[in-house]
């Protein structure tokens, strides 16, 4: 038997009690990050108390107020009579793997286009590109995991301005949504921010073509666990002498499932963190809470935008509605339709790694080359058991 | 869609039926009882000919999730019903084939392979296969026992008629009726329900008749 069910019956009982007792020490978080936000909102002082904390203190993601209350809950807008390009974008990658029979990488990209309300039907675009570095070269890159998802995300982005770039020639004038599925800031470590500096520059190039087209882009993360908004509250008692930073795990969701009903949005917040502060200015990162649930089950969504978005109202308005409809699309499951539809389509099943894998095999043993083999581990693996 | 389109392609077969793939960017399902052919990738002489006994639409979790919705928006619809890569998966029943130019109503020596494409048969193709002998290929759907049989010779017989017609072969369809009461002289049971599904289908040839005039 793989997992010794006897030993782990007395560890789950442990488990669930230290679950309870995390659960009522959240629910005292709570209450004093509620009070303390309710507080910060009345603050004049707010944004300078902010920044002066943040001149001595480093972060690693924080929220910081922009022109709105912090305090700010808004219902969704009225979706407008006006049709638009809605596209949204996903990408999946093959992972080179040493034991297989050929070590290959490749990522596939999707973009899902539809006018909503238009009674056109969407279009999908796919572009599906094997990483061609020589293998060694391509192995050491790719034992990063951190920076697999950078080439995807970069490659997936890139394939949205491009179709958002022909969307927004061919609307004559009528706006263009552009939506990723998870956030706009790109996740790398600091230290591997040099071998990355050329995907990073590639990413910043994508994000500043599309502020140049007037597109609406957005990253959507669905049940967000980041705390900007708790760090905020933390920092700022901090300056003022009190130290309430333990959060116990509280997250911003948690707190703005009590805080919005659904379809309200947040205030806009700006996000500062190591990688936003490097972007170019008009590239850089904004975010809001958006409640896609129904009443007594909220859900929480962090939807993050760029600057030329972030300080233009009427395009948060039109994200606001167009995000808060595709959630209401597929009943009960309160994610934008268009992500998902996205996220089918780019999807690589094992099937087709398999499919891939035997015409490369093929093309080399045609070219006359040796077959290759799976490493021994890889072919023991493979060998059938019981289970 | 032409018979020089390929409509879909093989999954399964087996010496008496085949399953087959129908592609989505095809502007119409073959309808129940269409005769098909099937030329056999690994025998270039051979082709197979078949009746669509079965056309299954199949569910995923997202469909059963989109279904429950009170409103579907047109686009949302479009895109599930062209786009997205929901099988269609259509049962084809051999009732014959032609080798080397010769026909027969006999099964295919050979059933087709995975991937060979299927096609629908033209008119004439329809005229010529229904024609040729005496009946033959009626014994195969006798036996057909997925479907409602009688539903099945309705299905054909109205398809059949209409290409003999379009042939000026008057009197198919009586010879061919008649050929089911023998065939069936000792299964009143079915003979009934064969009967009456071919009073229930339009195989009058009124309508014919004014598309020809026109």
């Amino acid at each position: 038997m793989p997992v010794n069910f006897e030993q782990l019956r007395p560890q789950i009982k442990t488990l669930c009690s230290q679950i309870l007792v995390q659960q009522d020490e959240r629910r005292a978080a709570l209450k004093l990050i509620s009070r303390s936000f309710s507080q910060a909102a009345d603050r004049t002082d707010l944004l300078e108390a902010l920044l002066s904390r943040l001149r001595t203190v480093e972060v690693s993601g924080c929220a910081l107020p922009r022109s709105e209350r912090i305090d700010t809950h808004l219902p969704a807008p009225q979706l407008p009579e006006q049709i638009i390009s809605l596209l949204a974008a996903d990408g999946s990658q093959i992972n080179p793997n040493r034991h297989d029979e050929i070590s290959f990488g490749l990522v596939n990209s999707a973009v899902f286009w539809m006018r909503p309300g238009s009674g056109e039907i969407p279009k999908i675009m796919t572009e599906t590109r094997m990483m061609d570095s020589p293998d060694d070269q391509l192995q050491e890159l790719m034992t990063d995991e951190e920076q697999v998802a950078l080439i995807r995300d970069v490659a997936e982005r890139r394939f949205l301005a491009d179709i958002a770039g022909e969307a927004a020639q061919s609307s004559a004038g009528d706006p263009v949504l552009a939506l990723t599925d998870g956030p706009l800031q790109l996740y790398y470590s600091q230290k591997s921010h040099e071998k990355a500096k050329p995907l990073i520059s590639a990413y910043y190039k994508v994000l500043q073509d599309m502020a140049a087209d007037q597109i609406i882009t957005a990253g959507y993360t669905d049940r967000s666990r980041s705390k900007f908004v708790v760090e905020m509250l933390a920092l700022l008692n901090d300056a003022r002498g009190t130290d309430e930073k333990k959060s116990l795990g509280v997250t911003d969701s948690s707190f703005f499932s009590q805080f919005l009903q659904p379809g309200e949005r947040s205030a806009v917040f700006k996000l500062i963190s190591p990688s936003v502060i490097q972007m170019p200015e008009e590239t850089q990162i904004s975010f809001f809470y958006l409640n896609c649930g129904k009443a007594g089950e909220p859900q929480i969504s962090r939807v993050e935008i760029p600057e030329w978005v972030a300080e233009n109202p009427k395009a948060i308005d039109l994200l606001h509605a167009h995000l808060f409809a595709q959630t209401r699309i597929l009943p009960g499951v309160p994610y934008p339709f268009a992500l998902h539809r996205a996220h089918e389509e780019a999807m690589v099943r094992l099937k087709e790694k398999d499919q891939i894998k035997a015409l490369i095999v093929h093309q080399l043993a045609a070219s006359g080359a040796p077959i290759p083999d799976k490493s021994a581990k890889q072919r023991t693996k493979d060998l059938s058991g019981i289970y | 869609m032409t018979s020089e389109t390929a409509f879909g392609r093989i999954l399964s077969s087996n010496i008496r039926e085949c399953v087959v793939a129908y592609r989505t960017s095809e502007s119409a399902i073959p309808p129940f009882g269409t005769m098909v052919r099937i030329p056999v990738s690994r025998s270039p002489e051979l082709e197979v000919y078949g009746l669509v006994t079965d056309i299954q639409i199949e569910e995923d979790g997202f469909l059963r999730q989109l279904a429950s919705s009170d409103e579907v928006a047109e686009e949302v619809m479009l895109d599930a019903q062209i786009n997205r890569n929901v099988p269609i998966v259509l049962r084809i029943l051999f009732v014959g084939f032609q080798e080397s130019g010769v026909l027969s109503h006999l099964l295919p020596p050979r059933p087709p392979l995975t991937l060979d494409a299927i096609y629908q048969c033209s008119a004439s193709e329809v005229g010529k296969f229904t024609s040729f002998g005496s009946f033959g290929y009626l014994r195969h759907m006798m036996q057909v026992n997925n479907v409602p049989m009688g539903e099945l010779f309705a299905a054909h017989f109205r398809q059949a008629a209409r290409a003999q017609y379009a042939l000026n072969q008057s009197g198919w369809t009586e010879r061919a009726i008649n050929e089911v009461i023998y065939l069936m002289r000792d299964n009143y049971a079915d003979l009934i329900a064969i009967l009456g599904a071919i009073g229930d289908a339009d195989i009058s040839m009124q309508s014919e008749n004014e598309e020809r005039d026109a």
